[in-house]
C-alpha cells in the first residue's frame, strides 16, 4: 500500500488503483461481487493489515497518507475543486457511519466486512468514480504546481491567509534564514582576512578605497599628523644622562635593522609578514643614556593625545624597533610617518605612529591612550584582552 | 486604496532603516582607510557606532514587544513561505503573488539574517577587543562581508523603492500605509484576492 512518499502519492494511488483493479478481473471475481467487493478494487486493505477502521484505511488509500493529514486535505480540496468532491466526502462519511454500525453488529474478518450491504454497494461506483476524479485532479494539479496539493495541509494558514501556505514551503524560506545564520556564526570562526577576496571582487575604480592590503587605518585625532621630513624632530627626555634631539637623517644614520614580522590589532585583524626597517631600541637610547632606575618609556605621539609605554625589558625584546621604513619605502603618512613603534607581539595599539617624543620614565605609572578606554596595559597578542 | 502595512510594520521598517544608515556611515569611517584618513577622530566614530547599535538593538525590540505581534508573526509567516508561484516567479515566470513578492520574501529573509548576524559579530568585535578568548579569526571578516551584502541588498532595494516606474508605487505602502487597488492587484494578484474574500 503506498504511503510515505507524499510526492507522487497521488500517482501511485491511481496505479494501485487500476492494478488492483485488473488483478482483480483477472482473479476472476464473480461480477455479482466485483461492485461491491471493496478489496478487489482496492479500496480496503486486505486481512494482512489487521486491526483498524476499514473507513480510516479508505481515507488513506483515496489519498495515500495518513489519516489525519488526508481528512485536512479532503478538507481544503472539498473548497478547493468543488462540489465533486463534497459530495465525495459526504458519500464517504456515510460509507464510514455505515460500516462502523455494520462491523459492530457482525464482527466479521476484514475480508469478509469489505463486502458491503445494499445500499451501499449502489453508491460505491459513484464514490470511486468520485475518488478517481479527485485523484485525478490532484495528480494534474501536481504536474502543474510541483507541490501545490501539499500547499494545502495547514487549514488554518488557508483560512487565515486565502492563498496556499503549508510547512513544506515555510520549511524551504526558513530553511534558507537559519542556513544563512549558520553559515554566518561558522564564518566567525572559520573566516580568514577577506581583504584579498575583497580586492578581487570590488570594482579596480573603488581598490583605492576599500582596504585591500589588509592594513586599516585607525586614528583619534581630527586628521592625520602631517610631519614636514625636514622641520621633524625626535627628542629623547626624562631619566637620561643627556636629553637627545633627532632630525630624520640623524635616525636615518643610526645602525638599521631590517625584519619581518607580522601586524596584529586587537579588534580582530592581521596583516602577515610585513618588512620593517629602523632603530632598536637599545640603539636609539645608548646616545642620550638612560639612568638605572629607568623603568619604561613613553612614547609621545604627533597625534595629540595618543601616547602609550612599553617597560623597558619589552622595548629592548629582540623584535621591537623604532621603524622608519615599511616593506622598502619611508612609511607614508597612515602608517605614521615618519617614525613609529614596532612591537609585533602586542596588539597594535601599542605600535605608536607620529613618535614625536620618548620619555624615559623611572616608573611603571603611565596608562596609555587605549589603556585608559579598558585595553590591557601588557598586550601580548592572544594573551591579553 | 487598499491597506498594505499597520503602523507597526512601518515603524519596524523605519527604525530598522534609520539604525541601518547611521551604523552604515560610521561603518564606513572605521572602516574604509581614505574615510578614517578624512574623517579620523576613531574613538568618537566608533561610539557613535556603538550606541547607534544600541538604540537601535533597543528600539527593534520595543516595536515588537508594543506593536502589533500578531500581525508580525503572519509577516514573517509569509515571508518565510517559498511556494511553487514564488519559485515560478523567481525563475522569471509570470505567478500571481501574495502580499510579498518572492522577491521581497529573500530581501526580508536576507535582511534579517544579516540584521542577527551583524549583532552577533558585532557583539563579538566589542567583546574581543576587551578579552581576546572572544577575538575569533572571522568576526571582522563576516561584519565586512555583511556590510558589503547589506549594500548591496540596499541598492537593489533603493532602485525597486524609489526609480524603477512599475514598482516605486510600494514606496507609499511602507510610508503612508495603503497602496492603489489596481496596482495591488497587479503586483499582488493572491494577497487582493484574499483581501477581497474577506480572509
Amino acid at each position: 500500500m503506498p504511503r510515505g512518499s507524499h510526492g507522487s502519492s497521488s500517482d501511485s494511488v491511481r496505479a494501485e488503483l487500476q492494478a488492483r483493479e485488473s488483478s482483480g478481473r483477472e482473479a476472476g471475481v464473480p461480477p455479482g461481487h466485483g461492485e461491491c467487493d471493496l478489496g478487489a478494487i482496492g479500496l480496503v486493505p486486505d486481512g494482512r493489515d489487521g486491526a483498524g477502521d476499514p473507513g480510516d484505511h479508505t481515507a488513506e488509500l483515496l489519498a495515500g497518507r495518513p489519516g489525519r493529514e488526508q481528512r485536512l486535505d479532503a478538507e481544503h480540496r472539498t473548497g478547493l475543486l468543488g462540489d465533486d468532491l463534497g459530495r465525495l466526502a459526504r458519500a464517504h462519511e456515510r460509507t464510514r457511519e455505515h460500516e462502523d454500525g455494520w462491523v459492530g453488529r457482525r464482527g466479521q474478518t476484514l475480508t469478509e466486512r469489505s463486502r458491503l450491504p445494499d445500499p451501499l454497494c449502489r453508491e460505491l461506483p459513484e464514490l470511486v468514480r468520485l475518488a478517481r476524479r479527485s485523484l485525478r485532479v490532484a495528480a494534474e494539479v501536481d504536474q502543474h504546481a510541483g507541490d501545490r496539493s501539499r500547499h494545502s495541509r495547514s487549514k488554518a494558514r488557508v483560512r487565515k491567509t486565502g492563498y496556499n501556505v503549508g510547512m513544506d514551503d515555510r520549511t524551504v524560506g526558513r530553511a534558507a534564514f537559519l542556513g544563512l545564520v549558520g553559515v554566518g556564526v561558522a564564518g566567525l570562526f572559520y573566516g580568514r582576512d577577506a581583504t584579498k577576496v575583497v580586492g578581487g571582487v570590488v570594482p579596480s575604480p573603488l581598490k583605492e578605497i576599500v582596504p585591500t592590503s589588509g592594513w586599516r587605518i585607525y586614528s583619534i585625532g581630527r586628521e592625520l599628523p602631517r610631519l614636514d621630513p625636514s622641520s621633524y624632530r625626535l627628542t629623547i627626555a626624562g631619566s637620561v644622562e643627556r636629553p637627545v634631539t633627532y632630525t630624520l637623517a640623524d635616525l636615518r644614520a643610526l645602525p638599521q635593522v631590517t625584519q619581518v614580522s607580522d601586524f596584529h590589532c586587537v579588534t580582530g585583524w592581521s596583516v602577515y609578514d610585513v618588512t620593517w626597517k629602523g632603530v632598536r631600541f637599545r640603539q636609539l637610547l645608548a646616545e642620550a643614556g638612560v639612568r638605572p632606575q629607568a623603568k619604561a618609556l613613553r612614547f609621545v605621539s604627533a597625534e595629540v593625545p595618543y601616547d602609550d609605554t612599553l617597560s623597558l625589558p619589552q622595548a629592548y625584546a629582540a623584535d621591537a624597533l623604532l621603524a622608519l621604513e615599511m616593506d622598502g619605502k619611508p612609511l607614508s603618512v597612515p602608517h605614521g610617518f615618519p617614525a613609529r613603534v614596532v612591537m609585533p607581539r602586542m596588539y597594535g595599539y601599542k605600535n605608536v605612529k607620529w613618535v614625536s617624543r620618548i620619555e624615559v620614565q623611572p616608573h611603571l605609572d603611565t596608562v596609555g591612550y587605549w589603556e585608559q578606554r579598558g585595553y590591557d596595559e601588557d598586550a601580548w597578542v592572544g594573551a591579553s584582552n | 486604496m487598499i491597506r498594505r502595512f499597520g503602523i507597526t510594520e512601518r515603524a519596524l521598517h523605519w527604525v530598522h532603516a534609520t539604525g541601518f544608515f547611521a551604523m552604515l556611515a560610521t561603518g564606513l569611517v572605521l572602516y574604509l582607510p581614505a574615510l578614517s584618513e578624512i574623517v579620523a577622530r576613531r574613538n568618537l566614530v566608533k561610539n557613535v557606532h556603538l550606541f547607534s547599535a544600541l538604540v537601535w538593538a533597543i528600539a527593534i525590540v520595543l516595536v515588537v514587544v508594543l506593536g502589533d505581534r500578531r500581525r508580525l508573526r503572519d509577516d514573517w509567516r509569509e515571508i518565510e513561505t517559498i511556494d511553487g508561484d514564488d519559485r515560478r516567479w523567481l525563475r522569471g515566470r509570470k505567478a500571481p503573488q501574495g502580499r510579498f513578492n518572492a522577491g521581497q520574501k529573500l530581501n526580508a529573509l536576507v535582511t534579517s539574517a544579516f540584521a542577527l548576524l551583524f549583532v552577533v559579530s558585532g557583539f563579538f568585535l566589542w567583546l574581543g577587543e576587551r578579552d581576546h578568548r572572544f577575538l575569533f579569526d572571522g568576526t571582522g571578516t563576516v561584519h565586512e562581508f555583511l556590510t558589503l551584502g547589506s549594500v548591496g541588498l540596499l541598492v537593489g532595494h533603493l532602485y525597486l523603492a524609489v526609480i524603477h516606474p512599475s514598482t516605486r508605487h510600494a514606496l507609499r505602502g511602507i510610508t503612508v500605509g495603503d497602496v492603489r487597488e489596481d496596482w495591488a492587484r497587479e503586483h499582488h494578484a493572491k494577497w487582493v484576492e484574499a483581501e477581497r474574500r474577506g480572509l
